[in-house]
C-alpha cells in the first residue's frame, strides 16, 4: 500500500494564556489515503477546524505551541520554511471553506480569481483557458462570459463552486473541506457532494470533510473520526463507527439527529456543553456529560482501544456501550 | 373556529427583471393555511421559497398585497391599538439568531422583565418572581438571572429567546428556524422544550425549517413551500413517507439519512435555486424547470393543490 496523503500523530495545538495552558488540540492522530474520503466530526468548539487550519500551519495567536508531526503527501509541516510552506498551500493542499461569500474576494472577478491560484503555482501557456476549464468543470454555466462575473452576481451554491474550482486549480493531492454545504440548501449540497465525489474519482484526491452533519458522513465518508475537546474519541470505518458506536459520545450524537424515514417517539440531547479547553475535567473529558460515567471515568483518561480491524475508542466501558 | 385562518395570501416586492426593468415579485403567492389550537404546523422550502415572508404574514409583521390573514376571526392587518396589543401577546415568534435578538446591555433579567412590564402582565414586585418561574419552564437555573446575552451558549440563548415569547402565554408560536444555528445535541432539547411547551400548554405552533427532518420530528403537519406557493401538504407522516409532488421527492431524496451507511449518491437534478416567480410570466409549474417529469401541460398551466390522500394535497399535474 502507498503511504497515506495525510498522516499526522500526536498533534497539539496548545495556547499558554492568562488562565492556564489552552489545549485546544490535544494530541491526535488523523490518516487519509488516496481517493478516500475521510469525516471529522463533533460539535462546535471540539477543535475539528483548528486541526484542519493546522494542516497548512495556518493557525495563529497568542502563546501558541504546534507538537507532533504533520505530514502531507510526504512534506513534513510543521518543518517547512513560510516560502516552502506558501509553494504547497493551494497547490498540494487546497481548502473549501463554509462561507465563500467571506473566502471569495468581493472586488475581484471571479475568473481573475481563479487564474491567481494558476499563476501562482503553475505554468500554463494560457491561463484563460484553463479558468474556462476549470469552471466548466465545477459546472458554472457560460464560463466564457460569467467569468468577468463578480462574487456577489452568484447564488450561494455557485459561489461554493468558485470556491471549488479555485481548490481544484492545481490539482491537489489532499482537499480540505469544512462545512462546504452547510449554509447551502439541501438540494444545493446534494449537487455539491455530486460534484466533489465525481472530481475525486477523477483526480484520486484525498479529501478531509469536516461536518457535523452525520448524513452527510453516511453518505459519503468511508471512514470518521469523531473529535471531542480536543481528542479523538473514537475512529473506524462509517459503517461499524455509525451502526455499532463504541462511545457514548457519538452514540449520543446519533440520538441526538432528527430521522426523516423513521418515526423517531423522543429524541435525547447531550446535557451541558464541550468544556473550555483551559479547564477540562479530570479523567475522561466526556465525563461530566456521559450517561455512564462511573468513578473510574472521573479519575483516569481512558487510552485509544482496539474496537474491532481499524476502529479505536477511547472509553472505558465501551464493552457496555455496543 | 379555527385559530388562525389565511386566505390566499399574497406578498409582492417591487423589483427588477433580469433585463433590469421594473417589475413585481410574489414571495408569498396565494396561499392557504388553517392552524388550529394547540396544532403544530410545519413550514418547509429552500431559500427563497418565501417560507419566512409567509411566517411573518400571518403575524401581520409583512404587509400583503392580496387576501387576508384571519385569527379567531379578526382580521390581523387592520388591528390597532389595543386590539393589535392583544393580538400580540396572543402570538409570539422566536427566530434564528438569539443572539441578534436580545439586547446585548440587558440582563436575561431585565429583558424578561421588560416584556411584562410593557403588557402590565406583573406588577413591579411581582415581576423577580414571574421571571424566575419563566427560567424554570425553559430549564434554565434561577441563579443565570443576572447574566448578559454574551455569557450564554446558543442553546441557552434560545432557550430565552423561548421564555420572552411564553412570558405573554401565547396560543401561537411561531418559531423560525429556531435550532438551525445550534448543535444537534442542542437541538434536540430544544425541539423537545417547543413540542412539550405546545402540549402543556395546547399552544399553536409554526415551524419554519428548512430541515425536514426537524419538522418530521416537530409537527402534525406540514406545507412545502416552493417559489411561493403551496405544492404540498398534508400530515406530516403522509407527506413525507409517501411525497406526491416531485419537489418533495426532490427534498426527501436530497436529505442524507445517517442511518444509511452505504456511500451512496444524491439525486441528479440540474436547474438553480428555487427564486421568487416574476408576476405576469406565463403560467406555468414554479418547478417545471427542474422537474424530471415535466409535460407540456406544466409550462401552460400552473396546478392547483387536489386530494391525493387523507388530508393530503399536491398541486401536480401527475398527482
Amino acid at each position: 500500500m502507498t503511504s497515506p496523503v495525510l498522516n499526522v500523530s500526536g498533534l497539539k495545538i496548545h495556547f499558554s494564556s492568562g488562565e492556564g495552558v489552552i489545549r485546544a488540540v490535544d494530541g491526535i492522530d488523523l490518516v487519509v489515503n488516496e481517493n478516500e474520503t475521510v469525516a471529522l466530526v463533533g460539535e462546535s468548539g471540539c477543535g475539528k477546524s483548528l486541526t484542519s487550519l493546522a494542516l497548512a500551519r495556518l493557525v495563529s495567536g497568542p502563546g501558541l505551541s504546534i507538537t507532533g508531526r504533520i505530514q502531507v503527501a510526504g512534506s513534513d509541516i510543521l518543518g517547512l520554511s513560510e516560502p516552502e510552506l506558501r509553494k504547497l498551500r493551494g497547490a498540494t493542499l487546497a481548502y473549501i471553506f463554509q462561507d465563500p461569500t467571506a473566502a471569495l474576494n468581493p472586488v475581484k472577478r471571479v475568473g481573475d480569481q481563479i487564474a491567481e491560484v494558476i499563476r501562482r503555482h503553475r505554468k500554463v501557456a494560457n491561463v484563460n483557458d484553463e479558468v474556462i476549464r476549470l469552471m466548466k468543470l465545477v459546472g458554472l454555466p457560460n464560463p466564457e462570459t460569467r467569468r468577468r462575473a463578480y462574487p456577489h452576481q452568484f447564488s450561494g451554491g455557485m459561489q461554493q463552486r468558485v470556491m471549488i474550482a479555485m481548490a481544484l486549480a492545481c490539482h491537489p493531492r489532499l482537499l480540505v473541506a469544512d462545512e462546504p454545504t452547510t449554509a447551502l440548501d439541501v438540494t444545493i449540497q446534494a449537487q455539491i457532494f455530486n460534484l466533489l465525489n465525481d472530481l475525486q474519482s477523477e483526480l484520486k484526491m484525498a479529501v478531509l470533510l469536516i461536518t457535523h452533519n452525520l448524513g452527510l458522513v453516511a453518505r459519503n465518508a468511508s471512514r470518521v473520526y469523531v473529535m471531542y475537546a480536543g481528542r479523538v474519541m473514537e475512529a473506524g470505518p462509517v459503517m461499524s463507527v455509525l451502526k455499532s458506536p463504541a462511545h457514548p459520545y457519538t452514540k449520543g450524537l446519533l440520538a441526538a439527529v432528527p430521522r426523516l424515514n423513521k418515526p423517531v417517539d423522543r429524541m435525547v440531547g447531550i446535557d451541558g456543553t464541550v468544556p473550555h479547553p483551559a479547564r477540562l475535567p479530570p479523567g475522561c473529558r466526556f465525563n461530566p456529560r456521559c450517561p455512564m460515567a462511573g468513578e473510574l471515568c472521573r479519575s483516569a483518561e481512558p487510552g485509544l482501544e482496539r474496537v474491532e480491524e481499524g476502529h479505536d475508542v477511547r472509553c472505558h466501558y465501551w464493552k457496555q456501550v455496543r | 373556529m379555527p385559530l388562525l385562518e389565511a386566505s390566499s395570501i399574497t406578498v409582492r416586492y417591487q423589483g427588477h427583471d433580469a433585463r433590469g426593468q421594473s417589475c413585481l415579485w410574489a414571495a408569498v403567492d396565494g396561499v392557504n393555511l388553517v392552524v388550529n389550537e394547540g396544532e403544530r404546523v410545519g413550514i418547509v422550502g429552500e431559500s427563497g421559497s418565501g417560507k419566512t415572508t409567509l411566517g411573518k404574514a400571518l403575524l401581520g409583521i409583512e404587509p400583503l398585497s392580496g387576501g387576508g390573514v384571519l385569527f379567531r376571526g379578526k382580521a390581523v392587518h387592520g388591528l390597532k391599538g389595543t386590539a393589535l396589543e392583544s393580538f400580540r401577546r396572543s402570538a409570539q415568534m422566536i427566530f434564528q439568531d438569539p443572539l441578534g435578538s436580545l439586547n446585548p446591555r440587558m440582563t436575561v433579567s431585565a429583558s424578561l422583565s421588560e416584556v411584562l412590564a410593557v403588557h402590565r402582565l406583573a406588577s413591579r414586585a411581582e415581576r423577580p418572581e414571574r421571571v424566575a418561574a419563566l427560567l424554570g419552564q425553559v430549564g434554565l437555573d434561577a441563579g443565570y438571572l443576572g447574566r448578559y446575552p454574551h455569557e450564554f451558549s446558543g442553546g441557552q440563548r434560545q432557550r430565552i429567546g423561548i421564555a420572552r415569547a411564553l412570558a405573554l402565554n401565547p396560543v401561537l408560536l411561531v418559531a423560525d428556524e429556531p435550532v438551525s444555528a445550534l448543535d444537534v445535541s442542542v437541538q434536540a432539547q430544544i425541539l423537545n422544550l417547543i413540542r412539550d411547551l405546545s402540549e402543556s400548554r395546547r399552544m399553536a405552533v409554526i415551524l419554519v425549517a428548512h430541515d425536514l427532518a426537524v419538522v418530521n420530528y416537530v409537527c402534525d403537519r406540514v406545507l412545502i413551500m416552493y417559489k411561493g406557493r403551496v405544492v404540498e401538504e398534508g400530515p406530516t407522516r403522509a407527506v413525507f413517507s409517501n411525497p406526491a409532488h416531485p419537489y418533495t421527492q426532490l427534498l426527501k431524496s436530497s436529505v442524507p439519512d445517517p442511518d444509511d451507511v452505504s456511500i451512496s449518491e444524491a439525486p441528479r437534478v440540474a436547474g438553480p435555486q428555487p427564486q421568487a416567480v416574476l408576476q405576469d410570466g406565463a403560467p406555468a409549474c414554479a418547478f417545471a424547470d427542474r422537474c424530471p417529469h415535466v409535460m407540456d401541460r406544466c409550462r401552460t398551466e400552473v396546478p392547483e393543490l387536489k386530494v391525493t390522500g387523507d388530508r393530503h394535497q399536491a398541486a401536480c399535474h401527475r398527482a
